[in-house]
């Protein structure tokens, strides 16, 4: 059985836009849907009404300043929590017992997503940005300390020999072996925390804020306005699939062959 | 042994700390509580019956949820895995919503499904469906080609395959996916209550947030945290000896 | 009579196993001298403690009971620095080039001159100018085994530890790294203490070959090779004398290697 040359090329091109017709057609159904009345709008909102309030924010600037309050207490919540959890990731590698101490803590902080503790963080650390900062900080913290041990944990004991009967002292151990294993570690940390990082952050808004796209979700729910939520979250989601896709996908890849060659 | 008495050790120096740092002026106990008072809440709530009846409305949303996401989970994952035309048109978007702050979107699911038990279910259903979703789906992908070939040349095909190659390659996949799954299936719940409710765990915390009671506050957090914390040691026991019977050399 | 640079007298290595079981023992009873400039192989069935008793050597790891000397002096605990050691597995820094691998010893031992030219050279020597900026993943295995060679070489030690060092590589790769060892041998005359557990490979390159017997690992025999050098060790194996001497020796190994299986065989 041969098929032609363009008989390939047109499958080849149906398949890499199979993901688009999906999306296409779900975006009519729904309109189609809400237009001739098989759902009511006033629930289901229609994309239509949420491109044009997406637009309307853009237009008039009017959305800048809810993402700039996430981005930043996003931005400043993930750095520090990615210093800590690497911090104490290395503490726990050179002192295996505090480890060993630390680990139940270790393990109730990771059984469920630390979103949970937002109600704790806004009576705590009150509705403005420092309650986002610390409960982004805490997400970030645990996943970096977790996966940053596990793989110090897992650096090729024949490689820490080697550079050892090559000369190697302890800090010339962690300067060209742990450490650069380490990075590796720490990019994946940074791509799986960043999820968790905006959902802590909008979660926290939403039970508390006056300002950020939680605040403009929360707004939208108070006042019942679908396309409110519908377009606040739109801007967390392309936030989120921005930063993942076009800059720590990529970072990921990049040391990928550092682990195994 | 002994790393357990100093586990215990350290964990009720810790409590100590707690409970004295405001008696000697350091902390507001208004605003950090204590754990002899997060203790005795607890304690009326299990004697009121409060707590059985909260911890069961979570549980009946996060059950549900896993149930119905697993089994969605489920079917795409096999198909995905099974299929490429399948995989290519779905992959690519899966990936896409497993990057999603998807518990932001509580706010969106009680909008449709109003306070009740539905939108819950619905929330924690979506969390679920990620992880069971590329468990399998990876499971399947994994597996050794060799395995595959050398089971279709014996003559295996169609569910014998599926049943004796595809699944047992995958089942450490699935398994860890899981294990992730049921605490974020209860911690959806959880969340889904904070936005919008009038019962379960989450429920009370939320009130307790609203009273600016930080003992109810704590207690909650402290019950749910008990709670994903055994599910996630009893899956990990689970998952270890699912690995060691499937062992692929 | 001149005293052997490596001396290990009564050497025993035993393991604490979990959950309070008897200790593992991987060798004990071990008596070994090797010679300035010898190169000596050490053959024995899987799981014996040959490398174990490289770790030793090199101070890696520390005898339970017996002593361990160099040049009259006793390793305990810490890193010998004029042992070279190439392992089975591959240990380059997948995050150096080339070149920086090849340095690396240097920097670590704070060694005056040169590095980089230095490290240039002995990439030359090995067969690999222009690949200094490669990065290991981009080289094949015996590329990298080449690699791990030059740069034990650059700080000139002067004993060499090889665990098995070519058994990840397929047979003509592998017999052309033995006789550019050989080479790289006949020109510095390091001491050398080869582990294998491949007896045509061990004849081909020693001066002499100890048998290990099966767990745990004691000196079992010991053979002289009277074969003459420079040798070639696609050649050598059709000498008459090596294959009397393969006979020999096989004769002593045969035992052990039934017994290893058998034991291994027990254990499931």
């Amino acid at each position: 059985m041969r098929r032609s040359g363009r008989m390939v090329r047109v499958r080849r091109i149906l398949g890499a836009a199979s993901p688009w017709l999906i999306v296409v057609m779900l975006l009519l159904a729904w309109q189609g849907a809400t237009d001739f009345g098989f759902a009511d709008p006033r629930y289901l909102s229609r994309p239509s009404t949420v491109a044009a309030l997406i637009w309307e924010w853009v237009r008039t600037g009017f959305i800048l300043r809810h993402v700039e309050v996430t981005v930043v207490e996003v931005l400043v919540g993930y750095s520090a929590g990615t210093v800590a959890g690497m911090l104490v990731a290395f503490g726990f590698f050179f002192f295996p017992r505090v480890a060993a101490l630390c680990d139940p803590m270790v393990v109730v902080l990771n059984a469920a997503p630390r979103a949970i503790l937002a109600p704790f963080a806004v009576l705590l650390f009150g509705i403005g940005v420092l309650s986002k900062m610390m409960l982004v900080l805490l997400a970030v913290f645990t996943i970096t300390l977790l996966n940053l041990y596990a793989g110090l944990k897992e650096v090729d004991r024949t490689i820490v020999d080697n550079a050892r009967v090559m000369g190697a002292g302890q800090r010339d151990l962690a300067r060209h072996v742990y450490i650069p294993a380490a990075l590796v570690w720490i990019v994946s940390a940074m791509r799986i925390s960043i999820g968790q990082a905006f959902t802590a952050a909008i979660v926290c808004e939403l039970l508390g804020a006056t300002e950020g796209l939680g605040w403009i979700v929360a707004a939208g729910q108070s006042a019942v306005k679908p396309d409110w939520i519908m377009a606040g979250l739109f801007f967390a989601a392309a936030i989120v699939v921005v930063v993942d896709f076009l800059v720590l996908a990529p970072l990921e890849r990049r040391g990928s062959h550092w682990r195994v060659f | 042994m002994r790393v357990v008495i100093e586990r215990v050790l350290v964990s009720v120096a810790l409590l100590a700390l707690w409970q004295g740092l405001p008696a000697v002026g350091l902390g507001d106990r208004f605003f950090i509580s204590s754990p002899v008072a997060v203790a005795s809440l607890i304690w009326d709530w299990i004697s009121s019956g409060e707590l059985i009846a909260n911890v069961w409305v979570t549980a009946r949303e996060a059950v549900f949820g896993l149930v119905i996401g697993s089994a969605l989970g489920a079917v795409f994952g096999l198909a995905c895995g099974l299929n490429d035309a399948i995989s290519r048109a779905l992959v690519p978007l899966m990936t896409v919503g497993n990057a999603l702050p998807r518990l932001a979107f509580a706010p969106l699911l009680i909008a449709w499904f109003g306070f009740g038990l539905s939108s819950k279910v619905v929330l924690a259903a979506s969390v679920v469906f990620f992880f069971i979703f590329f468990g399998v789906y990876s499971g399947i992908r994994s597996g050794s080609g060799l395995l595959v070939a050398n089971a279709r040349i014996l003559g295996g095909r169609g569910l014998a395959l599926l049943w004796h190659v595809h699944l047992p390659q995958a089942i450490g996949w699935i398994i860890a996916g899981l294990r992730l799954a049921v605490g974020y299936a209860f911690a959806a719940a959880v969340i889904g209550e904070y936005l919008g409710s009038d019962s379960g765990l989450g429920y009370l915390i939320e009130y307790g947030k609203e009273m600016l009671d930080m003992t109810q506050v704590f207690a909650g957090l402290a019950v749910v945290m008990v709670i994903v914390g055994c599910l996630d040691v009893i899956l990990r026991r689970v998952g270890t000896y699912a690995r060691r019977s499937t062992a692929v050399p | 009579m001149t005293r052997p640079l490596i001396e290990l007298e009564h050497i025993a290595r035993r393991f604490p196993s979990q959950s309070g079981r008897e200790p593992f023992t991987a060798v004990r009873d071990i008596d070994l001298a090797v010679d300035e400039g010898e190169f000596v192989a050490v053959v024995g069935p899987s799981g014996c403690g040959k490398s174990t008793l490289l770790n030793m050597i090199s101070g890696l790891d520390a005898p339970t009971e017996g002593l361990v000397r160099i040049d009259g002096e006793q390793v305990r605990g810490s890193v010998r620095h004029d042992v070279g050691y190439l392992f089975q597995k591959d240990a380059l820094l997948p995050w150096k080039t080339v070149q920086a691998n090849v340095e690396l010893p240097l920097v670590f031992r704070r060694l005056p001159g040169d590095h980089a030219a230095l490290a240039r050279d002995w990439l030359a020597r090995v067969g690999l100018s222009g690949f200094e900026r490669n990065f290991p993943h981009q080289l094949s295995g015996g590329m990298r085994k080449r690699v791990a060679l030059a740069a034990t070489f650059v700080y000139g030690p002067r004993i060499l530890l090889m665990d098995e060092p070519f058994s990840a590589l397929d047979v003509q790769t592998r017999n052309l790294m033995e006789n550019e060892l050989l080479e790289l041998w006949r020109q510095n005359r390091k001491t050398v203490l080869f582990v294998t557990h491949d007896l045509e490979e061990a004849i081909a390159l020693a001066d002499r070959v100890v048998v290990l017997t099966s767990n745990p690992g004691r000196v079992k025999k010991q053979f002289q090779i009277d074969l003459g050098r420079p040798r070639n060790v696609n050649e050598i194996r059709f000498e008459e004398r090596f294959r009397a001497l393969h006979e020999e020796i096989w004769e002593a190994l045969r035992e052990e290697v039934a017994r290893s299986y058998a034991a291994q065989r027990a254990h499931g």
